[in-house]
């Protein structure tokens, strides 16, 4: 008898039992349909500040017209209504905000003895950043898909450079004659960053960054 | 009698002008407000999703069922990747791209669950399978299955239970197609070894 029939039959059947019930069905479309109202909700409040916003600015500019003649053009910039970014969200556990996700998000398992993770927050859905801090001190860990700078990096530092780890990963270290600040790198399509408030040695900082890469 | 209207002084319009407007803002807003209740229901983005659920919930949960090993946590993933379907209301080509999408959310998931929860609790055969003797002789297949790190069981799921093709598991799983073909290989070795140690199954 070849094993791998053998295998894949019971295995199928094994699935087969696995399946969406109907009490399943019914919760998960309970849960989407939360969902759903709670995004219009969010748009909503959207949507009154922009009606808010039209209404005021309306209100100015006919004051403007009506009251103070000797103001030929009233300033009135209905493009700085939209765009607006969205807030970022935080997260009481880790397990919340990767639940977000939908990428397989690369953690540090490792950091500098005493720290610990305080906090977790994802930019437009899209970006997490996870919070280390050891009572005084913090890091900051980065990462989303794609390769652009996430790092949010733009103080100057004496130090620049880049070394490749045994992966044979590039990584962009900064920081002064102290230590290092920050680290940046890209792999397998997604960026990675790190931000210590205390200069870090280049050691202590490839460590945490090693200990990011897929097993 | 003279009805000609008296002229209404400039500040009075300009007042009567403004409370007009805001009432008309107030009036907009409460017909959003309307709107929004009414399609709470029938969001269409629930309804995209619900239709997915329908269409590829069962693929999808046995997929999570395949990393998680209990059916709570199957279908907390599963549900979460409806959540995202909802929130990025993605485009595809067509069904097998929207379902490959579905596979490689759930599957990425399931990895982050696996990774960073530490409340996973495995399933007993015999909590979804009532009968005790078909449960007994699946754990068989299951034990075997489980044993096998995430990384090949997955693309044996994928492969022999969903029936893809390599390259397309490469490409839900972001991996080489080279990388797929030799997991595939490993995870079957590691099969056979374990059948031959643990119930001393030889071909």
């Amino acid at each position: 008898m070849d094993m791998r029939n053998k295998q894949k039959g019971g295995y199928d059947v094994l699935m087969d039992h696995i399946t969406v019930t109907p009490e399943m069905a019914e919760r998960i479309t309970r849960n989407l349909q939360k969902e759903a109202a709670s995004h219009k909700k969010k748009a909503l409040h959207g949507h009154m500040r922009w009606v808010a916003g039209i209404a005021a600015c309306a209100a100015v500019a006919i004051l403007c017209i009506a009251l103070l003649p000797m103001l030929q053009a009233p300033d009135n910039h209905p493009g700085s209504l939209v765009g607006i970014p969205l807030p970022p969200q935080h997260f009481e556990s880790l397990e919340g905000a990767l639940a977000e996700l939908t990428y397989e998000a690369q953690l540090p398992s490792s950091m500098p003895e005493g720290y610990e993770l305080s906090g977790c927050m994802l930019y437009e859905g899209a970006m997490l950043q996870l919070t280390y801090t050891n009572g005084e001190n913090s890091i900051v860990y980065r990462t989303a898909e794609g390769s652009n700078d996430i790092s949010g990096e733009y103080e100057r530092y004496s130090e620049e450079t880049t070394v490749e780890n045994d992966a044979g990963v590039s990584i962009a270290l900064k920081g002064n004659a102290s230590g290092y600040h920050s680290a940046r790198w890209t792999n397998g399509g997604m960026a990675y960053s790190l931000h210590s408030d205390v200069p870090l040695s280049e050691s202590e900082l490839l460590g945490i960054v090693n200990s990011v890469q897929e097993d | 009698m003279n009805t000609q209207a008296i002229p209404m002084p400039m500040g009075m319009r300009i007042i009567r002008l403004l409370y007009s407007m805001l009432l008309r803002a107030v009036a907009l807003f409460e017909c959003e407000s309307a709107s929004a209740k009414l399609t709470v229901c029938e969001s269409p983005a629930a309804m995209r999703a619900e239709n997915a659920l329908k269409q590829y919930g069962n693929a999808l949960l046995r997929l999570a069922f395949s990393y998680l090993h209990n059916i709570q946590d199957a279908e907390d993933a599963l549900q979460d990747a409806l959540i995202q379907y909802m929130r990025k209301a993605p485009e595809f080509e067509n069904e097998a791209h929207e379902k490959a999408w579905l596979i490689s959310v759930t599957s990425n998931i399931c990895k982050n669950k696996l990774r960073h929860t530490k409340r996973l609790r495995e399933d007993e055969l015999s909590e979804f399978i009532p009968d005790e003797r078909e449960a007994d002789d699946l754990s068989f297949v299951w034990q075997c299955v489980k044993s096998l790190p995430e990384k090949y069981s997955e693309v044996l799921h994928l492969f022999y239970y969903e029936g893809y093709s390599t390259a397309e598991i490469a490409g839900m799983l972001s991996k080489n197609e080279s990388t797929v073909r030799s997991l595939l290989m490993r995870g079957r070795s590691m099969m056979k070894a374990t059948l031959e140690d643990i119930y001393g199954y030889e071909e």
